[in-house]
């Protein structure tokens, strides 16, 4: 992701640590985004969160130094007209209308109440809430509140929109008609950095992503980028077959595997997982060995190129498994 | 300043509860109460020269200026970060030009509007059973009185609260009765910065209650000199000041969005 910049970058950390006391939030990140939509993945307690309000300037890095459209965000309004910020918990005024709750927020940009009642309906239209934003916050069900919150986000129309697991709480058609509100704003030209520790969100929205884990960036870039860095890694493939032991021994009597396991699907089937680095050579020679001892082969998965595999290697890395 | 009337309108919006209409009531019946209670049941121990302009004086000073005006405003400005950060809708501010500036400030400006007018409320029906002659010129003095005391402590209280977020309340109630309730009565230049202080100055100069506060060693020992432009100005002041130094903290400080379990 290096490349020179027009504009300043979306986002530029430099060595930035962030210590809660001696539990570490965010571990020496050294980052720099040009503008576009980006997933931050991680799972629980990876990060995800400090980074974020690292990234709106509620927290103050303990080491190291935070921008956001080449300015710093603590104490910035300048900047703060141009960020929109939808947190993953809910913090809502329950006894207002949702309506109301994202006029005032516009009204504190600065915008006039007629016309930031004008946009607020708008945006509470565009998230679907058409029906609903008159009613008080209190009678809301989770998806009402989460597309409230969206729609507090988007309502100023900001440059770079922070979204904290935008989706969670959303019945599946509330996912897709929010996914094509963030894909239409990028395709607008806006950016995008969204939170989630559920990949196909992600991907239902950007290629791009980060992934963190423990606090530290574990990668960044493409699916396809990250690919290329894992090359190297052992691929694991995963056979159903009438008979796993004798196909567990003349994989390990070639040499071509780096591990194999033998496990129960929930069904109850015997499967094998082979881990190789040999993936040309173990395929070469798979069909042989069926042929030649009559086995029969009822299902063979490899790692397939969904984020979750990504995943799943490079957390393997980490923990130094791998 | 629209977004100040913005933040005004909203808060108003969101304490028009039937829970704290009723406070403002219980708030503006407590004078009347009291008020209420000593007419029906006179002093025992009166002497024959009972001085009942000084009495009542002193008691409405008591209890509207003192009491009403400062429990109020406690209750809407002590908590008024805390209750933020506990609904956690602090992010929602915190992520606009100068939200937290505004919201402290709108939150302020209401909390002095609404424990006034309950003072000035109670302290209109309380003075009804005072059965004085005088009873203009204390409303007149009172009022201003309970103007200024709401002012002075919601900047307090707002203050305390951005200090001791999470144990608000608490702190409030110890500031009043440590540094109000008893350093303002020390002989001493610490007791010049209190709001205490100054209001006392300005009940003897406003509301001329008479000699006897002068006379009194409590009291004699612990009014500011002066005429009573200065405490005025002193109020201002120390109101400014207080407010100032809440805003600064409340910037300063990280209340972070994120959930202690959230890293």
């Amino acid at each position: 992701m290096s490349e020179s910049f027009t504009e300043p970058p979306l986002i530029q950390f430099e060595s930035v640590t962030k210590l809660y006391g001696n539990v570490l939030g965010v571990n020496d990140i050294s980052l720099t985004l040009p503008q576009g939509a980006y997933g931050l993945l991680g799972p629980n307690g990876a990060g995800k969160s400090t980074l974020l309000n690292l990234l709106i300037g509620q927290l103050i890095p303990t080491r190291g130094t935070v921008h956001v459209l080449g300015q710093n965000p603590r104490h910035n309004p300048d900047l703060m007209r141009r960020i929109g910020f939808c947190p993953s918990f809910e913090g809502l005024y329950s006894s207002m209308t949702g309506l109301n709750w994202v006029t005032f927020l516009l009204e504190l940009h600065g915008v006039k109440r007629c016309q930031a009642r004008e946009c607020a309906t708008h945006c509470m239209n565009l998230v679907g809430m058409r029906d609903g934003m008159n009613r008080p916050i209190a009678a809301y069900s989770r998806g009402m509140r989460q597309r409230t919150k969206i729609a507090q986000a988007i309502a100023h129309d900001p440059q770079l929109l922070i979204l904290d697991e935008p989706l969670s709480g959303l019945d599946p058609i509330g996912r897709a008609e929010m996914t094509e509100v963030l894909r239409n704003r990028i395709a607008s030209g806006g950016s995008i950095i969204l939170a989630s520790h559920v990949l196909h969100e992600i991907e239902a929205v950007t290629d791009s992503f980060l992934l963190i884990s423990g606090g530290r960036l574990l990668a960044s870039g493409t699916a396809d980028e990250v690919h290329k860095l894992l090359f190297d890694l052992p691929v694991e493939v995963q056979i159903s077959c009438n008979d796993p032991q004798q196909l567990a021994g003349l994989i390990m009597s070639q040499g071509l595997a780096d591990s194999v396991c033998l496990s129960r699907s929930p069904s109850g089937a015997e499967l094998l997982r082979v881990a190789t680095r040999r993936a040309a050579g173990f395929s070469a020679e798979l069909p042989k060995w069926i042929a030649e001892h009559g086995l029969r082969v009822d299902e063979m998965k490899t790692a397939d190129d969904s984020l979750q595999t990504l995943f799943n290697s490079l957390m393997k890395i980490h923990r130094g498994e791998l | 300043m629209s977004v100040l009337f913005a933040t005004m309108r909203f808060e108003y919006s969101r304490i028009m509860t039937t829970g704290r209409i009723t406070w403002w009531f219980v708030l503006a019946g407590f004078p009347i109460l009291i008020a209420g209670l000593i007419r029906v049941f006179p002093l025992a121990n009166a002497s024959a020269d009972f001085d009942s302009h000084f009495f009542w004086s002193v008691a409405i000073y008591l209890l509207v200026p003192c009491i009403t005006c400062a429990m109020g405003v406690l209750l809407s400005t002590g908590p008024a970060i805390a209750t933020e950060l506990e609904q956690r809708s602090w992010v929602y501010l915190a992520t606009r030009p100068n939200g937290i500036f505004w919201l402290l400030l709108g939150k302020y400006v209401v909390a002095v509007a609404w424990a006034s007018t309950a003072a000035i409320a109670g302290l209109t029906i309380a003075l009804v059973f005072t059965g004085l002659e005088t009873v203009l010129q204390i409303w007149i003095g009172m009022a201003a009185l309970s103007v200024f005391s709401s002012i002075s402590y919601a900047a307090v209280f707002l203050l305390v609260g951005a200090i001791a977020p999470q144990r608000a309340m608490l702190f409030c109630v110890m500031w009043t009765a440590g540094v109000e309730g008893f350093i303002s009565f020390i002989p001493a230049i610490i007791n010049r910065v209190t709001v205490q202080y100054r209001l006392r100055a300005l009940f003897v100069d406003w509301v001329q209650p008479g000699d006897e506060v002068r006379d009194n060693p409590l009291f004699a020992q612990s009014l500011a000199e002066g005429p009573w432009p200065v405490q005025v100005l002193w109020l201002v002041a120390l109101t400014s000041i207080f407010l100032a130094t809440a805003q600064v903290i409340a910037h300063r400080r990280e209340f972070t969005a994120a959930a202690e379990s959230d890293v």
